[in-house]
């Protein structure tokens, strides 16, 4: 029994050795070119599957692995550190100069004097 | 040959074993479970890994495990496999092509899906799939074939009148 054109072309599609007289009569088969056709169109739906697993499963299966984090990722995350700690320094000798700035160089003058008579307003070693 | 690296096996593999086992389940949750648990297994086996046999079908064959012991499992447990099932057909389905070819590959044959995905998914051939399956090359290249006439049929395609299903050749 001759085997079915169809299974020829799906054999084919898998990469099996197909020969070239056999390939020419499946292809002349009724229905072979379409059913063709339909074969690498299921092939390209499933390859257009960008299905990936999540970035939780991806940390659980690193720590599982035993896998540190990329040395990319280590080299990021050192960056953001010196850049954090640099913009702190950055604010504080802003603020420290802006308080400077404002900081008057004398004394401020007095607005009213109060004055205290001794034996009349106070008195010394009595307490009340 | 050497004994392989894990993390290589991960990084090689992981995709197309998610990928194989989101298809075969229907949810990428679950899938995300089970890839977890092949890993864990080829951790754990490495020690007894087989040179002689391919490094991609021995991993399919641990997938393949531990998609029976999770069928097992939901046969002992009915209840959380109700469950389960709901979580997948509430699933949202943004595209409705890949949605009739998800409803398409849940309605074949448990043995023909997982010989179809691990070929088209996982980029296995025969000899391989026959490894990771423990059927013959010829049963899983028919078993492909049958696969790929009954998507052909489901995805609406009017020009599969003239294709023959042919009978399970033996194991």
């Amino acid at each position: 029994m001759s085997p079915d054109p169809l299974e020829i072309l799906s054999a084919l599609m898998d990469g099996e050795p197909v020969a070239p007289d056999v390939l020419a009569a499946a292809l002349l088969a009724p229905g072979a070119r379409e059913a063709l056709v339909d074969f690498a169109g299921l092939r390209a739906r499933l390859a257009a599957d960008d299905a990936r697993p999540s970035a939780a499963f991806l940390r659980a299966m690193n720590g599982i692995l035993g896998r540190r984090p990329s040395a990319a990722w280590a080299v990021l995350r050192r960056v953001a550190a010196v850049v954090v700690l640099a913009l702190a320094a950055v604010g504080a000798i802003s603020l420290g100069t802006r308080f400077r700035g404002n900081a008057p160089d004398e004394p401020p003058r007095a607005t009213r004097v109060i004055q205290f008579t001794p034996g009349v307003d106070w008195h010394e070693g009595v307490q009340r | 040959m050497s004994m392989p690296d894990a993390t290589r096996l991960f990084d090689d593999h992981h995709l197309a074993v998610f990928r194989f086992l989101r298809r075969m389940t229907g949810s990428a949750s679950v899938a995300e479970d089970l890839t977890q648990e092949v890993f864990l297994r080829v951790v754990r086996g490495l020690d007894g890994y087989d040179e002689r046999s391919r490094e991609v079908s021995w991993i399919f064959r641990i997938a393949r495990n531990v998609l029976v012991d999770r069928h097992r499992a939901r046969e002992r447990s009915p209840r959380n496999a109700s469950l389960r099932d709901a979580a997948v057909v509430s699933r949202p389905a943004n595209q409705v092509l890949s949605a009739i070819l998800d409803e398409a590959l849940a309605r074949l044959p448990e043995e023909e899906r997982e010989a179809f995905l691990m070929r088209e998914v996982g980029g296995l051939g025969y000899h391989a799939i026959a490894e990771a399956s423990g059927a013959t090359p010829d049963a899983a290249r028919m078993r492909i074939y049958r696969a790929r006439l009954a998507l052909r049929e489901a995805l609406g395609s009017s020009r599969s009148a003239g294709a023959r299903i042919p009978k399970e050749v033996s194991k």
